[in-house]
């Protein structure tokens, strides 16, 4: 069921003036929501023009939670409000990811920069249908992986991953991705965060053949399939074409990206 | 009670809203939204004979007010559309219009010949600015005599309504209109986009995969008036007004210089409500302002000079 609200912001986090944590309440307890899944988010009324795409980061007793960083305009006004403004969501939208919920063996979560508000959802959803599961979550540096401390409160098993080495173990995630899976016997791997790292998941899972699921961020037109702004490129038996990210996607096999 | 109905001659309409081709998907992407029953009708994303590809990705770049986009008529071409798409928009009680594209003149006879004798598509929209192969990627709605051409060919083969759809990057819009009348087209539609491009200057090249987009929105609409207002004062038949269109009051202007009807764009990105709230609006005003029959308040712009 797709809806649209406009509502109040109920908190705001904010981390080195870089990434946000916006919760809203909406009228529901329970609304069909699957991690991965996003809402396309008006930022204000007349400027910009178009909705922005948010993942859904949580959801929990009527509280909607996006986590985002200021990249651009739509972002840079959204950053700036503040608690008891109003904006407009309307969603959920995209196939989010796919698991089956009886999985015991254990799953790789990556997530790169901003890319953990989608897996942060995912690794909530995967702890309650306990399926066993690491978490792998980098950035440049250590003020670009700002959730710690929510992902501490869940007491998911984290490994932490810095580019300078200022916080966990020094490098970039996919640095780390072999030995992990190797270790804990991965079955699957699940994954967010800039294209160069979702480009070396791809080709690592492709190496040692195992299921790898990636979610894009894309500049999107409508978010629900009408317009095919948000087109990407595919492989599918040896042919090329272009899906939607935003009802294709934007959840795909990490395989069938044409990068 | 207020009276939305109107009489394009070749159409008749429950209201004048239509759906702009390429911002409605093949309609049934709204389905999540609202009844498709409400709106005077639709008109699908550009078909080509066989399915399109489209252009690489990036395929937007937002603008103040405005969206340039570079989709390349990306589509699933007119057998699958009539396959899987068409049985399930057809139950709904709305005008289906065909967005007819060629990447030569005789693809659109071919396109048009698909769905010639299917009694629910009601008519055809001739999109004119699809880049030619032939013709170094030049379209018909730069130039009259071509126009002129390309509905011809169509005129030729089907009784069913042809509207034809006129670019503003045409050097003389009303002489493509005229082109268009004379070869037997039943109505007009215009503006389709207008041709920009976005630059990243960092990386020194274009913001979309492809040099040039088509700019569209609430920027554009002073343009599509300008030029509404100048082609309804050059031909008889029917002119369905495009062009930045977001709210009822937008409609009201188009409809003042004389558009029998209106397609609504990119509002539908923005809001996908767009549509039911603009037929909403568009009811409240007439009552506010004492229009019993929308049909009696188009063309009375009072007409100073033609230019």
């Amino acid at each position: 069921m797709i809806f649209e609200f406009e509502t109040e912001i109920a908190e705001k986090k904010i981390w080195s003036n870089k990434y946000c944590c916006l919760s809203l309440k909406i009228p529901f307890d329970k609304i069909e929501l699957k991690p991965g899944q996003f809402f396309m988010v008006k930022v204000q009324e007349n400027f910009p023009l178009l909705r922005r795409p948010l993942a859904v980061m949580d959801f929990k007793n009527s509280y909607l939670k996006f986590f985002f960083q200021r990249v651009g305009i739509g972002t840079e006004i959204l950053f700036l409000k503040n608690k008891g403004e109003r904006i407009k969501i309307l969603g959920p939208f995209g196939n989010g990811f796919s698991y089956p919920e009886e999985k015991k063996k254990s799953v790789l979560l990556i997530a790169g920069g901003r890319g953990i508000s989608p897996i942060f959802y995912l690794a909530k959803k995967m702890h309650e249908h306990r399926i066993p599961f690491v978490l792998i979550y980098g950035g440049k540096a250590k003020e670009d992986i700002p959730l710690m401390e929510e992902l501490k409160e869940n007491s998911f098993d984290v490994v932490y991953v810095t580019e300078d080495g200022s916080f966990g173990k020094k490098g970039m995630v996919t640095d780390f991705i072999e030995e992990i899976v190797k270790k804990k016997q991965i079955s699957s791997i699940y994954s967010c965060g800039p294209v160069e790292m979702l480009k070396k998941v791809s080709y690592f899972s492709e190496r040692i053949d195992i299921e790898s699921l990636i979610s894009l961020e894309t500049i999107m037109g409508c978010g629900f399939g009408a317009c095919w702004g948000c087109a990407v490129r595919v492989k599918e038996d040896k042919k090329e074409s272009f899906k939607k990210a935003c009802s294709d996607g934007p959840v795909f096999r990490s395989k069938e990206i044409i990068w | 009670m207020v009276d939305l109905f109107v009489d394009l001659k070749f159409l008749k309409l429950k209201n004048p809203i239509l759906t702009a081709s390429g911002t409605f998907g093949y309609g049934i992407e709204f389905l999540p939204f609202y009844d498709l029953s409400i709106l005077g009708g639709v008109i699908v994303k550009g078909l080509f004979l066989n399915e399109k590809k489209g252009n690489p990705p990036p395929r937007l770049s937002e603008t103040p007010s405005g969206l340039l986009n570079s989709i390349g008529l990306q589509g699933i071409g007119v057998k699958r559309f009539y396959e899987e798409v068409f049985p399930e928009l057809k139950k709904f009680n709305t005008e289906i219009l065909i967005n007819v594209c060629g990447d030569t003149d005789e693809e659109y006879a071919e396109v048009v010949d698909f769905f010639k004798k299917e009694e629910r598509i009601s008519g055809f929209e001739l999109n004119i600015s699809c880049p030619n192969i032939k013709k170094n990627g030049m379209c018909p709605a730069m130039d009259p005599e071509w126009t002129y051409r390309v509905v011809k060919i169509v005129r030729k083969i089907t009784d069913k309504p042809i509207v034809t759809k006129l670019s503003p990057n045409a050097g003389d819009i009303k002489s493509v209109a005229i082109s268009a009348e004379e070869a037997g087209s039943d109505g007009i539609s215009l503006i389709n986009t207008i041709l920009g491009m976005a630059v990243d200057w960092k990386e020194k090249k274009s913001r979309l995969g492809s040099l040039f987009g088509g700019l569209s929105g609430p920027a554009i609409k002073p343009v599509a008036l300008r030029m509404v207002y100048q082609v309804v004062n050059s031909v008889k038949i029917p002119v369905i007004g495009v062009g930045g269109i977001f709210s009822g009051e937008d409609v009201m202007e188009f409809l003042c210089v004389g558009a029998k009807a209106v397609e609504i764009g990119t509002a539908n990105l923005v809001d996908p409500y767009a549509c039911k709230r603009i037929i909403d609006e568009l009811k409240e005003i007439c009552e506010r302002n004492s229009v019993e029959r929308i049909e009696n308040f188009i063309g009375s712009f009072k007409s100073e000079r033609i230019d």
